[in-house]
């Protein structure tokens, strides 16, 4: 992976590493899992191996907030909301001449991240993956407010005649449009509320409590460009720490993306990307396809192993934990590990593939 | 270390065979996993006191059926022997609420409303989910093979409360995975290879061997267990090795659910298997292309019936129930194709045909039934209950 500027600064850090303390509360960046979640949950991705081992010796206070400063953050974000609003496939918004994307725009500091969220649910590619008033409506008012339309007939019914161009009310504000609808939703308190709790869950993995929740959404009212520094808070949070001790389970992207940095130390192309992701759209429990993918994009670009015999067995049993799982292995799984290897007529590749197909694979 | 000739000369085991007994692969998982915990009579166990059926087929012969182009036709030979030996319910309504709405209404006993492109769940529980809640049928035993499509994949389960993922259909959107794009993405640069034994065995047992040391966060989907894992992930693995990626042409999608529903049987011969079609819907624009794909899927009914028949466990355990989800419209529209949309008896009116070791055999059933009642009949076969609102079971069918 070429020297990107966050991977420059963090090998700057490093030089000059203060010891991290030993905080159970706390993010610990000498703990491999604990940095292959925080690419993921940032950038959705795990670190190559020149990323992982700078970011051991780096700290967290000085790391997370070069992550979420990254083009790749916003990228990331972008993703996850086009996969949020559907807008997918056929669906997905046209790329935007270089530089002038929303990812860049947002990286820039041109343009904030509440009012990115309008620009794409305002734009053609947003009303033609919800046609017809009834759809556009509802999925406004569920997606941006969180509102169950049952609940609010009168609203819906007052949108639906203001997307069909007839001057209706929402909320006490005239409009006789669709992106009247769209922009009065913003304008709602709700909206920014309705954002940061699902931004939180999503960074997090845990559901942030509502008083929390009211005054970010206030903060990010003020400032929409304070969007970076919430999320930096929330990962150096204790309970983004305390949500480490557990396994979440990757989304798609993650796994993907993950996998091939796992392997190759590259990110995959859009078609590879694509193409995978179609297949485990198409599967209600997408844990085994994930293996098959896993299995045959290691057979296909190996992962750099060495060959049996050039390293001893616990020794090649011990790293591969580290690289794929992020953890060391337990004395009886090392064990049992070294004796199936000693026995089989096998390659190193048998053990990247038992881990990479392995379920815990699929979570972090 | 072995040199390259010797490893060829591992033992190879018939690929069937492997995935059948998924011992190989399971290795140790199977013990003390959550398959151990599982009760095992229900693993053989009639599905009813005294009734030979242990399994049922449903398939959706959907994307808007007429009765007209099937067993008032001659295009259909296949579904006409099964209802020949079966019970056919040639009055059966159902509600034009989309093809996605109509197809929900089966599975969940309700008729449900739904938009055309709708990507909601059906809030009322599924027959999958109700079937694996009541009798604590495993994700493994209930599948679901659908012709693909996003929308179709929300079939395998409800939102209802207290329903859900932990009690779904393992669902295969065929075309999503079986395409010749995907197969180009895993096939490509090597990376399928070919099936060796030894070195499954030795990957089941180092899977096995790793030992978790941290909860999951939160829910953790259809509860397939490891071993059943490894299995479907085998199956998908010789399924892109053969030839559903391959198959083209005119219906080609359902073509692969039906071929998908076939090997599903044959290697899991799991307790409930169902399966979606909707290619007819071509009718909008050609009534030929229409007719053609109802003989395609036909044809591959045929082959599902023969594997089903042929097949001595499955042969006397099995039941199968087929009807579309609604029909088309009396008349055509202008581009002498097929709308629905009219209100008309032939799209509101379809065909049920049920076979099985317990039904009665050449038994028409001329008073009207609904497609809402094949849902509840299939539970009952499984001695559960669907909830109030739902159809009723099927008159007249047991022997």
């Amino acid at each position: 992976m070429p020297l990107t500027p966050s991977l420059l600064v963090a090998l700057l850090l490093s030089l000059a590493r203060p010891a991290a303390p030993d905080d159970p509360a706390a993010l610990q960046l000498s703990n491999p899992r604990h940095v292959r979640a925080l690419y993921l949950d940032a950038l959705g991705r795990t670190p190559d191996s020149d990323e992982g081992a700078l970011a051991a010796s780096a700290r967290p206070s000085m790391l997370v907030p070069l992550l979420i400063s990254d083009v790749e953050f916003w990228q990331h974000w972008y993703e996850d909301e086009l996969q949020y609003f559907l807008l997918l496939d056929n669906f997905r918004p046209a790329d935007a001449p270089p530089g002038e994307g929303l990812p860049e725009r947002l990286a820039a500091g041109s343009l904030g991240v509440l009012d990115a969220v309008r620009t794409l649910t305002a734009g053609s590619a947003f009303h033609r993956a919800n046609p017809g008033n009834d759809t556009f409506v509802s999925v406004v008012f569920e997606q941006l407010l969180g509102l169950v339309v049952q609940r609010h007939t009168a609203q819906l019914e007052s949108g639906k005649k203001m997307y069909d161009g007839k001057r209706s009310s929402l909320w006490g504000t005239i409009g006789n449009s669709q992106f009247d609808v769209v922009t009065i939703a913003c304008s709602q308190p709700e909206f920014a509320e309705v954002f940061v709790a699902r931004q939180y869950q999503r960074v997090v993995g845990l559901p942030a409590a509502p008083k929390q929740v009211r005054a970010w959404a206030r903060r990010l009212e003020q400032d929409q460009q304070a969007f970076n520094e919430l999320v930096g808070e929330w990962l150096l949070l204790p309970a983004y720490a305390e949500r480490l001790s557990s396994l979440r389970r990757k989304t798609d992207r993650q796994f993907l993306r993950g996998l091939m940095v796992d392997l190759t130390g590259r990110l995959p192309d859009h078609e590879t990307l694509s193409r995978a992701r179609t297949a485990l759209a198409a599967v209600a429990d997408a844990g085994p396809l994930r293996s098959v993918i896993a299995r045959v994009l290691l057979g296909s670009h190996g992962a750099g192993l060495p060959s049996r015999g050039e390293v001893e067995a616990s020794r090649l049993v011990q790293q591969l934990y580290l690289r794929f799982l992020g953890r060391v292995p337990g004395p009886d799984e090392r064990d049992a590990m070294i004796v199936l290897y000693q026995q089989c007529d096998c390659e190193p590749e048998i053990l990247a593939r038992a881990l990479m197909t392995h379920w815990e694979y699929q979570y972090y | 270390m072995t040199n390259p000739s010797q490893r060829r000369a591992r033992r190879s085991v018939p690929r069937r065979e492997l995935l059948r007994g998924g011992a190989a692969l399971a290795g140790a998982a199977l013990l003390g996993g959550p398959l151990a915990a599982a009760k095992p009579w229900l693993l053989n166990a009639p599905l009813a006191a005294a009734r030979k059926t242990k399994r049922v087929v449903l398939v959706v012969f959907g994307g808007g059926v007429r009765t007209r182009e099937t067993l008032l036709s001659e295009n259909t030979p296949n579904l006409r022997r099964i209802a020949d030996a079966g019970v056919l319910y040639p009055r059966t309504a159902v509600r034009n609420n989309g093809h996605y709405g109509a197809a929900v209404s089966i599975f969940s006993g309700s008729f449900e409303v739904f938009g055309i492109r709708e990507q909601a769940r059906p809030q009322t529980p599924t027959l999958f989910e109700i079937i694996r809640k009541q009798t604590g049928l495993s994700a493994s035993d209930v599948w679901l093979s659908t012709a693909g499509g996003d929308q179709e994949t929300n079939y395998a389960y409800s939102s209802a409360s207290g329903y859900g993922a932990a009690y779904g259909a393992n669902l295969i959107g065929a075309e999503g995975i079986f395409n010749a794009e995907f197969k180009q993405l895993v096939v490509g640069q090597g990376g399928l290879r070919g099936v060796d034994a030894e070195a499954e065995q030795t990957l089941g047992g180092m899977r096995a061997a790793v030992d978790t040391p941290l909860p999951v966060l939160g829910d953790d989907g259809l509860g397939n267990d490891p071993a059943a894992s490894a299995r479907i992930e085998q199956y998908i693995l010789e399924e892109l090795r053969g030839s559903a990626s391959s198959i083209t042409g005119l219906g080609a999608n359902d073509a692969k659910a039906m071929l998908v529903a076939r090997n599903l049987m044959g290697i899991f011969k799991p307790r409930l298997m169902a399966v979606t079609l909707r290619a007819p819907d071509v009718a909008h624009g050609s009534f030929n292309d229409y007719v053609t794909v109802i003989r395609r899927n036909d044809e591959e009914l045929g082959r599902l019936f023969d594997a089903i028949t042929g097949d001595p466990e499955l042969s006397e355990s099995t039941a199968l129930f087929v009807l579309p989800e609604f029909g088309r419209d009396r008349d055509f529209n202008q581009r002498r194709g097929l709308d629905h949309g009219d209100s008309s008896k032939e799209l509101n009116e379809v065909a049920t045909v049920a076979w099985g070791p317990d039904f009665r055999s050449g038994k028409v059933h001329d008073r009207e039934v609904r497609s809402i009642d094949v849902a509840p009949t299939i539970v009952s076969l499984f001695g559960g209950r669907m909830g109030p609102r739902t159809g009723t079971t099927l008159p007249g069918l047991f022997a």
